[in-house]
């Protein structure tokens, strides 16, 4: 039998060029021959992955367009993209008070609502293309009855390790009110539950009915609506905090869907701070409770041997992560991420001359003044989770300051300070922003 | 080939070629299906195909399977080209369409092979420099390895690992973001 070692090595290149990055990156470590073949041809561009954090977009439901908080020299990058309303159709939000709000952020782009107009745009802020999404074909179904309609925001998919393309999902409103009353003669979940997905590949939203993988068994007393609970994707799955008890896990690869109750230590009830997303390994929930102990519980889906089981990762008290560079203000960093302002654009466009803000880029290249932390007893009130890294384990705390939280070893960077326009952080919401350059947007205006 | 007849039979016989297996088989094609491949192309632009192309890398079983999938596209691109001058631009790409379908239908049931004939098959393609044969058979493999771990890569194609341990460790840490 022709093994594969017997194909000329530039053939051999030539079938690893037709992969995707994370496959590619599997293939070097296949054996020496097919090393030397991915590399022949096709060096892996891991710096054009959205693999590491160029900053955090700030969306806020005050009008205007979202702020962006980052180290100036990554923002000098070009990562920032500057201002996004320069050019997302710009004729017609610069300055304005009506510009588009940020609803999702996955692997380097952005997805943008426009309450208004009922307008959809997808924005890679790296390369600043954007694309209209279009409207629902008129003869779409009504969708699951008694659901509501499909006014909610679309969650977005997008993995450039694996392909070029994105996909956006609208799932009906779960028919619970924020009291936790199921609309009579409901039945929750559905045994089919009907979504709208856009496919970039093909250009059309399509109608996809999603079966409930396996017998519903748990109980749904107390569930409750929850207006902020977030989505996250991971290994072909989309993870969408439904409601105040559950995750609903939807398969985009075999039209399926499951629940999987979220973890116990959580309360939705008094637990107001909350955060689902995707960091090192695979999804991860992290609160901070809001009842006696103020403390930061961090959790990881298990999915081995496929039982989608939470195991607790860390539990500590937020003011230890917090207090150390509040009472030691030596330590804080002296290279600090800020908002970066209207200015910004000017600055960055002053031509080659312009000299680099400084040299080190990466703040993830070394531990950057990083300090190990001690848990303690004492409590805090006030902490936002800001999100996680997605390929490390860190999560991003704000309290007037910018943490990062590295819950695998226990030690806390400081990145800087940062002061909202508007007080009150319950009007923001922050998207950690991982820059993608690799390929073209596709329907790129 | 018969040499009497009429004078188009011979214009016909005259564009046969016959190509040559390494098992000595002979295979009577059309100059257009033979051109496909641009080693056979270049041969008869220098004029020393009389007597037969002998392919000596080729056996009788993959040169039948090569040839059936250059007949497939040497008629397909020749129906092409008649159909542009006598159908309005409409019916043309109705008929365009058409022909790309049942080529695709043909390519999908052509792959249809056991993983040696499609090696055989790739090593014949780049021998012979046919294009679209070689596309076709590489995107198959490359399918293939679509979504496997490095090992389930090994195993699929009977491959010794020949990297050291520190070698295999310091390829996933360059790239630890694969491999989760």
């Amino acid at each position: 039998m022709a093994a594969a070692d017997q194909l000329p090595q530039d053939v051999l290149a030539d079938v690893l060029a037709r992969l995707p990055p994370r496959n590619l990156a599997a293939s070097r470590a296949v054996c020496r021959e097919w090393r030397a073949a991915a590399d022949a041809r096709c060096r892996l561009r891991a710096d054009l992955l959205p693999i590491s954090v160029g900053g955090i977009f700030v969306a806020s439901n005050v009008a205007g367009p979202p702020d962006f908080f980052a180290r100036p020299s990554t923002a000098a990058r070009g990562f920032a993209g500057g201002r996004l309303e320069h050019y997302v159709v710009p004729a017609r939000f610069v300055l304005s008070d009506d510009f588009p709000r940020i609803v999702d952020c996955c692997n380097g782009l952005l997805l943008l609502e426009e309450d208004y107009e009922d307008q959809v745009y997808v924005v890679n802020p790296a390369t600043k293309e954007w694309a209209r999404l279009p409207p629902f074909p008129a003869d779409f179904s009504e969708g699951n009855e008694g659901f509501g309609s499909y006014d909610d925001s679309p969650y977005l998919v997008f993995d450039p390790t694996l392909s070029p393309h994105y996909d956006a999902v609208v799932a009906m409103q779960i028919p619970f009110d924020c009291n936790g009353i199921l609309s009579e003669g409901l039945e929750w979940p559905p045994s089919l539950y009907i979504m709208r997905v856009y496919s970039s590949r093909t250009g059309r939203w399509e109608e996809r009915h999603f079966a409930l993988e396996e017998r519903f068994q748990g109980s749904i007393d107390g569930v409750r609506w929850l207006c902020d609970g977030r989505a996250a994707y991971w290994h072909g799955a989309l993870y969408v905090q439904c409601n105040s008890h559950f995750v609903m896990r939807i398969n985009l690869s075999d039209d399926k869907y499951r629940l999987i109750k979220l973890p116990s230590g959580f309360n939705a009830r008094v637990d107001h701070e909350f955060y689902l997303g995707k960091s090192k390994g695979g999804i991860h929930f992290a609160t901070v409770t809001n009842y006696e102990e103020r403390r930061l519980l961090i959790w990881f889906v298990d999915e081995s041997a496929d039982r989608m089981k939470w195991v607790l990762k860390r539990s500590i008290s937020a003011r230890a992560v917090i207090q150390h560079f509040w009472n030691n203000p030596h330590d804080q960093t002296d290279r600090p991420w800020i908002l970066q302002d209207y200015g910004f654009d000017q600055e960055n466009n002053k031509g080659p001359n312009t000299p680099t803000v400084e040299e080190n880029l990466d703040w993830e290249s070394d531990d950057d003044g990083a300090i190990y932390i001690k848990d303690c007893d004492d409590k805090l009130f006030g902490t936002t989770i800001f999100g996680f890294h997605p390929y490390k384990q860190i999560v991003f705390l704000h309290h007037s300051r910018v943490l990062a939280y590295h819950f695998d070893s226990s030690k806390v960077q400081d990145l800087g300070e940062l002061d909202f326009k508007y007080p009150g952080h319950k009007n923001t919401t922050p998207f950690i922003y991982t820059p993608c350059q690799a390929g073209e947007l596709s329907g790129n205006n | 080939m018969a040499s009497a007849g009429s004078g188009d039979e011979k214009a016909a016989a005259a564009a046969m070629i016959t190509l040559i297996s390494s098992d000595n088989e002979k295979f009577e094609v059309t100059e257009a299906t033979a051109t496909l491949s641009q080693t056979i192309r270049h041969m008869i632009e220098d004029g020393c195909t009389d007597g037969g192309v002998p392919l000596p890398n080729v056996t009788s079983k993959i040169l039948a399977r090569v040839i059936e999938y250059c007949k497939k596209h040497a008629t397909a691109a020749a129906g092409e080209e008649g159909s542009s001058s006598s159908f309005s631009d409409a019916a043309f790409l109705e008929v365009d369409r058409a022909f790309l379908e049942e080529l695709e239908e043909f390519d999908d049931a052509f792959l249809e092979v056991d993983r040696a004939t499609l090696f055989d098959l790739i090593l014949a393609a780049n021998y012979l420099d046919i294009k679209g044969l070689l596309n076709l058979t590489c995107q198959k493999v490359a399918d293939s390895v679509k979504g496997k771990t490095p090992e389930q890569i090994r195993e699929m194609y009977n491959i010794v690992n020949d990297l050291t341990p520190e070698e295999e460790a310091e390829i996933r840490r360059e790239t630890q973001w694969a491999f989760e």
